[in-house]
């Protein structure tokens, strides 16, 4: 199975979100959280996980902010909001509905 | 290790725009950049596999660069408004000619009074219109962007200036010859243009105080 194929990419924002439900995060913890979760079998090019962020943060389900780490660089934290929370519950309802489905189809 | 990971961002980002998205952008890449490094190289990477790694976990920022980019940054007036904003310039230009028919036709009270009514309305629309131009708006933080509004706003302001300006004198000679005529006060009537240009003056004073 590809594991890049369309079927996971059409769900990376749902995937983030659900990342961000229990607390505020930063690029590679996200990233490496989803690696740990799936054994190494996935994981976002950095890349593709900005345009993600970008894209939620301009539909205002998650905001940025900066933290003030005391050593190295500044990290770029993302927070869920109210209304990211309601597309997350929208998407999994549509991703559980699709995946019945398509269960009894193939 | 890390400044070579530092030199391929901002070779990544050469031709991105100077500007305040795209200095977080990059800022927010290569901190990412740097805690997968850490991360593998305390996983027992050597630093050449960790930089290798982590340099190819970017993926293609093109695009998202790209999204940065300028754009239409000084956004001018489109067509149409361009169109709308001449037809009433050539209104008003077109009002303060026909205004002084009635002066020429009817050399009473309501000649005069009409003259100045039709010259109030060619004003209004003057200032209306230099009012409506769209303003430059800052497209990003940055110096540049600011002197650009700025010049904009002060751009505006001398145009209203110029309109009353052009407004004002017409009316001011006619004045004069109005009360003269009237009241054969040649001998002192030449007041009126030391007072036109007093006006004139508070007028420009008080558009840069509401500044």
């Amino acid at each position: 199975m590809s594991i890049t194929s369309d079927l996971i990419r059409g769900n990376t924002e749902t995937i983030v979100l659900s990342l961000l439900r229990n607390r505020d995060s930063y690029g590679y913890e996200i990233n490496k959280t989803i690696q740990d979760r799936t054994g190494g079998r996935y994981e976002l090019k950095e890349a593709t996980l900005y345009s993600v962020f970008r894209r939620l943060e301009e539909a205002g389900l998650i905001l940025s902010y900066w933290g003030d780490e005391a050593t190295g660089a500044r990290r770029r934290y993302y927070s869920i909001t109210p209304a990211g929370r309601e597309a997350y519950e929208q998407n999994l309802k549509d991703w559980q509905e699709a995946k019945e489905i398509i269960d009894k189809l193939i | 290790m890390k400044d070579k990971l530092r030199a391929y961002i901002d070779s990544l980002f050469s031709d991105a725009p100077k500007t305040r998205k795209a200095y977080e952008l990059r800022e927010e890449l290569l901190s990412n950049l740097n805690a997968k490094y850490d991360d593998l190289i305390s996983r027992g990477y050597s630093e050449e596999e960790a930089y290798q790694a982590a340099v190819a976990g970017i993926g293609d920022v093109s695009e998202l660069i790209a999204a940065l980019g300028g754009g239409d940054v000084f956004g001018g007036p489109d067509e149409r408004q361009r169109k709308k904003s001449a037809m009433m310039v050539a209104l008003a230009v077109m009002l303060y000619i026909v205004a002084i028919v009635p002066v020429i036709l009817f050399h009473n009270l309501a000649g005069v009074v009409s003259l100045f009514v039709i010259g109030a309305a060619a004003t209004g629309i003057l200032v209306y219109n230099a009012m409506t131009q769209p303003r430059y708006y800052r497209a990003d933080e940055t110096l540049v962007e600011e002197f650009k509004e700025w010049k904009s706003a002060n751009n505006d302001r001398i145009r209203l200036q110029k309109n009353i300006s052009a407004a004002l004198w017409p009316l001011i000679v006619v004045c004069y010859f109005f009360i003269s005529f009237i009241y054969t006060a040649w001998a002192w009537s030449w007041i009126i243009f030391i007072l036109g240009a007093a006006i004139d003056k508070i007028i420009k004073l008080v558009l840069e105080l509401k500044e």
